[in-house]
């Protein structure tokens, strides 16, 4: 590993002020999204143009699944492996939210991020290229420990998907805009009949081993019980919090009637059946708008079968399950230091924005040079501007149950995951469920 | 529409056939000048263009207005360059390939792609833009070579792209092309408009008055009403040939109406000329006859004048004795006048003596006895008066009877001196008359025979007159005929 010379104190810039074509140091940065259409290539684009705008540093580009880091736990344990090191062999590395909650975990300590990672919330020529609420609200800044690591690049929102082809087969039509709980039941009871009918198992509700799916739907009914999200941003109101933890359980045990789970999900691996949706095998599908991407490397008409829809709401509310993740950061000790800030700088920029969004159909924390880069003209497009138009990137996600519990509790997300389960299957009830989840709380 | 289709057909007689081949064979030397020059600034300015089309992706790049990644999209690279692109490298200071449209050449480095062997120009910094015209293989190419920088300071590398010369190519030959048949159209379409026009204002009016010239020369000569042509010079010769023809028109009627008119009193003439010769030879013989009557008559008038001379002489005496007689017949009237006086007188004095005796005879009665003596002689003296009274009763009824008789002769006298005198008066003018007969006879005589001789000249000259009124109604038949060449409607 060699250091580039050269580096700014500072300011940092896309490229270095050489004027020689002599490669003097490498940068090695952990990518993301392989196999992700064109996420993987927008990394590809990003990682030559910066190799031709810094010509006297040499990218060494790989990815996760390259490292044995495939998934979020992995990656987790290969940031923190980095951490313990004098001094990082890698530069840049994948991060979001549920990598650094992983870290978080790992290393028992929510604040790492301040001492592993560069923080970008000093830096004022970063603060002007994300957009006002990554700034401005405490929820992204708090994902990290406290420091914004890195470009807000990645925008998603948790959708409800659904197969056209299936719902037309089980006779019902789904709701794109304003479903509700009692729409959403009616669709797993239509989908029970079907199934009941002696027609080819349908799994109403697709769910995996070590992606707890049902916990997505968790959040969106229990935040929706309330409809301001400050609500839920504040410490406190536990009483009323616990009251909506009920409500949404309750909602689950009414959920539970049709058994909607999709029967094998104990031994299934997200990764591994990302195409299952499109094998016409289950009606919905909760995740996020990055399977946009996911989907497309496979079958570039996907979006013929699989119709997003906005999530159900128990009340109105003023926010939305999604989300926005830095996805990479850089090693606060890393020899190329400025190359990597300018390979961060590089993700700020408004054309990578544009592009994000052109690439993905998701959007981005990253400002622009156009105000709304998304314009419709599909149904994902047209979930997208309704979703941007409604809650202007009033968007939440929560990695652990902090929200929820408090942070004097343990994340509880694993635990009620599987509680959740275990309602939908009908093996314990909603009450049950309930307490269980308070007797492992410190109340 | 098919008229205006004449202005087509070529004649080098056709004024406007000549001035349009002068006018198009200009406008094809002016346009053909005007053509090059332009054609060639258009394709000097196309060639600009493509340079700096092809120039501009790098400045984009530089500006940060387009990404380094363009250079491997075909379809970008051709929308900006506006031509087929063969390759575009997006190739570092390093001389490293970072992007390339052919995929071939991705990775790689300048020393290891044929066609970067020339220019020299990768490895150092580049200031300016480059642009070639290449020969591969038989195919010319553009190439252009820009610098790629970041705000013009930090320079990172070239963008190379080769394009294809066709659409180029195919561009100057359309913009030649354009030029041609635009000139060509030009010129037709100018030169169809300047023939129209020229045939619609100059040729067409110059060819209506030639038709009407043409008519007037084969005397069609009919009333024409100005067309309502403009009064620039075409127009004031209309106006002006107008004029001329219904004037000439007019006059040729007058002459035709007087050639008529000619002919008739050519024929009277002759007519009359005839009548006349016939008249004036009967007459010359007429002449004769009075002729010889008329000194024949003449001859009698001279007898009768000597007659008259004498009968004149002997009025005379007559008269002068009537007047003589007359002027007696007075004196006797006078004097017997005279003697009536007289008779009175003494019948005056009778009477006196009457009263007188009268008075005598009173007085003698007064007297009585002495008066006796006196009374007898007053009875006498009485009686003798009235003797004398009757003696001068009778002596003055005779001489009223003989002044009754004079009187009646000196009337008669008197009535018949001026019967006389008128007599006289008559026969002398009988004579006078006779005298001025003679000298009038003397003078028809001389008349006659110098009437005569004007009637033989008359006779000569109607003979010729008719001879020459022939020859006029020749003539007016003649000019009639020449008068009938021209048609003219009245």
């Amino acid at each position: 590993m060699t250091a580039c010379k050269g580096n700014r104190d500072s300011t940092y810039d896309v490229h270095s002020d050489q004027q020689s074509a002599a490669v003097t140091c490498t940068l090695n940065w952990v990518g993301h999204w392989l196999s992700e259409d064109k996420r993987e290539l927008l990394v590809r684009e990003a990682c030559k143009e910066v190799s031709f705008m810094n010509q006297d540093m040499h990218i060494n580009l790989r990815f996760p699944q390259e490292l044995n880091a495939k998934q979020i736990p992995q990656m987790a344990a290969f940031i923190v492996a980095e951490t313990k090191k004098d001094t990082p062999d890698w530069d840049v590395v994948w991060l979001d939210d549920r990598i650094y909650e992983s870290a978080s975990n790992l290393l028992n300590d929510p604040e790492w991020g301040k001492k592993h990672l560069y923080d970008f919330s000093e830096d004022s020529q970063f603060l002007a290229s994300q957009k006002e609420f990554i700034i401005k609200d405490p929820t992204y800044i708090n994902h990290y420990g406290g420091i914004l690591p890195g470009p807000f690049v990645e925008g998603f929102y948790h959708v409800l998907w659904y197969n056209v082809e299936v719902a037309k087969k089980i006779g019902i039509t789904i709701k794109d805009f304003g479903m509700t709980i009692e729409d959403l039941l009616k669709y797993f009871e239509a989908a029970q009949r079907y199934n009941e009918a002696g027609n080819p198992y349908i799994a109403p509700f697709y769910d995996t081993k070590e992606w707890n799916l049902s916990m997505l739907l968790f959040q969106q009914i229990l935040r929706s019980c309330h409809p301001d999200i400050a609500f839920w941003k504040q410490e406190g109101n536990k009483k009323q919090k616990l009251a909506y933890l009920r409500e949404t359980l309750d909602i689950y045990q009414r959920m539970a009637k049709y058994e909607p789970l999709y029967r094998n999900h104990r031994n299934v691996n997200w990764f591994e059946t990302i195409d299952f949706p499109l094998q016409d095998s289950a009606l919905f599908y909760f995740n996020g708008t990055w399977m946009y991407n996911l989907w497309n490397s496979l079958d570039s008409n996907f979006l013929a079968k699989m119709r997003p829809a906005v999530l159900p709401e128990v009340r109105t509310t003023n926010a939305y399950l999604g989300g926005y993740n830095p996805s990479f950061a850089v090693m606060k000790k890393s020899r190329n230091l400025e190359k990597a800030k300018a390979l961060i700088k590089y993700w700020s920029s408004p054309s990578l924005a544009e592009k994000w969004v052109r690439y993905t159909k998701n959007p981005t924390g990253v400002k622009g040079n156009v105000s709304n880069n998304e314009l419709g003209g599909d149904a994902l497009s047209d979930l997208m501007m309704y979703l941007e138009g409604r809650f202007k990137g009033n968007a939440y996600y929560y990695t652990n149950t902090n929200y929820l519990l408090g942070s004097n509790n343990p994340d509880l997300t694993g635990f009620i995951g599987d509680r959740l389960k275990d309602i939908l299957e009908g093996k314990i009830t909603s009450e049950q469920a309930y307490r269980m989840i308070l007797e492992r709380c410190n109340f | 529409m098919i008229k205006n289709l004449d202005v087509l057909k070529f004649s080098w007689n056709q004024l406007g056939a000549k001035i349009g081949v002068a006018i198009i064979i200009t406008q094809i030397l002016g346009l053909a000048i005007l053509g090059v020059y332009t054609a060639n600034y258009f394709l000097k300015d196309l060639d600009n263009k493509v340079e700096q089309q092809m120039t501009s992706p790098g400045y984009l790049m530089s500006k940060g207005l387009l990404s380094y990644q363009a250079a491997e999209d075909p379809i970008t690279m051709k929308a900006i360059v506006g031509a087929e692109i063969k390759e575009c490298l997006v190739i570092g200071l390093d001389k490293k390939i970072y992007y390339s449209l052919q995929v071939s050449h991705r990775d790689k480095e300048v020393k290891d792609i044929a066609i970067l062997n020339e220019p020299d120009v990768f490895g150092k910094r580049l200031e300016g833009n480059y642009f070639k015209r290449m020969n591969r293989d038989g195919i010319s190419n553009l190439v252009s070579i820009s610098p790629i920088s970041i705000d013009g300071s930090k320079f990172l590398g070239y963008l190379y792209i080769e394009a294809s010369d066709e659409k180029l190519s195919a561009s100057r030959r359309i913009i030649i092309l354009t030029f041609t048949i635009g000139i060509f159209i030009c010129v037709v379409f100018t030169s169809l408009i300047i023939l129209f026009l020229f045939r619609h204002f100059i040729t067409r009016r110059i060819r209506i008055l030639l038709e009407r010239i043409e008519e007037m020369k084969d005397g069609i000569i009919d009333v024409v009403e100005n067309p309502h042509f403009s009064s620039d010079e075409i127009g004031q010769i209309h106006s002006a040939f107008n004029e001329l023809n219904n004037k000439l028109r007019t006059l040729i009627l007058s002459i035709k109406s007087g050639s008529d008119n000619l002919a008739i009193a050519g024929d009277e003439v002759n007519n009359s000329a005839q009548i006349l010769s016939s008249g004036s030879n009967k007459q010359a013989a007429s002449t004769e006859q009075v002729s010889s009557s008329v000194e024949e008559m003449v001859s009698n008038i001279h007898q009768n004048t000597e007659n008259n001379d004498k009968t004149t002489q002997i009025a005379k005496q007559a008269a002068d004795s009537t007047r003589k007689v007359a002027r007696l017949a007075k004196e006797s009237l006078t004097y017997i006048n005279e003697i009536t006086g007289k008779i009175k007188v003494i019948n005056e004095i009778a009477l006196q003596t009457n009263l007188l005796a009268l008075n005598a005879a009173v007085e003698a009665a007064r007297a009585g006895q002495y008066g006796k003596g006196f009374s007898v002689v007053a009875g006498e003296v009485k009686r003798l008066a009235d003797r004398s009274k009757d003696a001068a009763n009778e002596i003055n009824e005779l001489s009223v009877k003989c002044v009754n008789i004079s009187k009646e002769s000196y009337q008669m006298m008197t009535e018949l001196s001026p019967q006389m005198e008128e007599t006289l008066k008559l026969v002398e003018d009988i004579s006078a008359a006779g005298l001025e007969m003679r000298n009038g006879s003397d003078q028809i005589n001389n008349a006659l025979l110098e009437l005569n001789q004007v009637t033989q000249q008359n006779a000569a000259t109607a003979e010729e007159l008719s001879g020459n009124s022939d020859a006029l109604i020749q003539q007016a038949k003649e000019l009639k005929a020449i008068l009938a060449y021209f048609n003219v409607v009245k």
